[in-house]
């Protein structure tokens, strides 16, 4: 039988997010130096980075963020050469050059169907991997029927709910709680709806928050 | 906003940051409190409005 939850750890995240993914790896190197990790439970929330990306527009990202910067190709290869090397230190191969930027609802709703058979957590490392390491187009809907697969979704069910409209209100509503919160950035790490991490901290930082909120949980969260 | 997206973290805080020691509510995953303590380093790396600071 397993411990309570004592520590929730919700997390807000997009799947087009290189600090989030650096974020996730810095969170379970925390989780894996806790020794109450057994009364963690890590829950994942949608955070859609640009909802105003137009669906169905597909852009690689050094233009788009060249463009939105008014900053020269140079300039946005610098800086994707510094994230690509930070990410390169938590064991993540980025890349950024070749990386394409969608809107990501649909990769949202398919990471809340994840969520209802358990496999969120999976979902969410299968779906940053293919945008930010292996290039792939995470709105197109065989890619997302496939890597849905991967991790062990049901392909029918997975086909239905990448097909329709299926859990955007789910969506929507992460990002609402996201607001109501305060936050505006992602990654967002929240515990026991009392401590927040914001962005890719040091692990130190993950360490000592899981901590703070477990010495002072009055009781388990379930 | 500088050019650096991944260089230079904004100084705006996304959160009111309270002080450390500042007694912790229980844990309830029930309704969002209006406020959390922050933990770490405000300006550590995100991504804010479509860009990755």
């Amino acid at each position: 039988m397993s411990a309570p939850v004592r520590v929730r750890v919700e997390v807000w995240s997009d799947v087009v997010c290189p600090w989030c993914y650096i974020g996730k790896r810095r969170l379970e190197q925390a989780l894996e130096r806790f020794e109450h990790a057994g009364e963690v439970e890590v829950v994942w929330r949608g955070f859609q980075l640009d909802p105003q990306f137009p669906q169905g527009v597909r852009r690689p990202v050094p233009e788009m963020l060249a463009e939105k910067m008014n900053a020269s190709p140079g300039q946005v290869r610098q800086m994707q050469a510094r994230v690509t090397q930070i990410a390169a230190q938590e064991g993540l191969a980025y890349d950024l050059e070749h990386s394409i930027m969608v809107n990501t609802i649909d990769a949202h709703r398919l990471l809340h169907l994840a969520g209802e058979h358990g496999l969120a957590g999976q979902a969410h490392e299968r779906l940053m991997r293919a945008q930010l390491i292996e290039r792939q187009i995470v709105d197109d809907p065989e890619t997302l029927v496939r890597l849905g697969v991967e991790i062990g979704l049901p392909e029918e069910e997975t086909r239905r709910v990448v097909e329709s409209n299926a859990h955007r209100e789910d969506v929507e509503n992460d990002f609402r709680e996201a607001r109501a919160l305060g936050i505006t950035g992602v990654p967002f790490f929240v515990l026991n709806r009392a401590y927040g991490v914001s962005g890719a901290q040091p692990v130190e930082v993950f360490a000592s928050a899981l901590r703070t909120a477990y010495d002072n949980a009055a009781a388990p969260a379930r | 906003m500088s050019t650096d997206q991944y260089a230079a973290a904004p100084p705006e805080p996304v959160l009111d940051a309270a002080p450390h020691d500042t007694p912790a509510p229980a844990a309830t995953g029930g309704a969002a409190p209006s406020a959390l303590i922050v933990l770490g380093d405000l300006q550590a790396p995100a991504c804010t409005d479509g860009l990755c600071q």
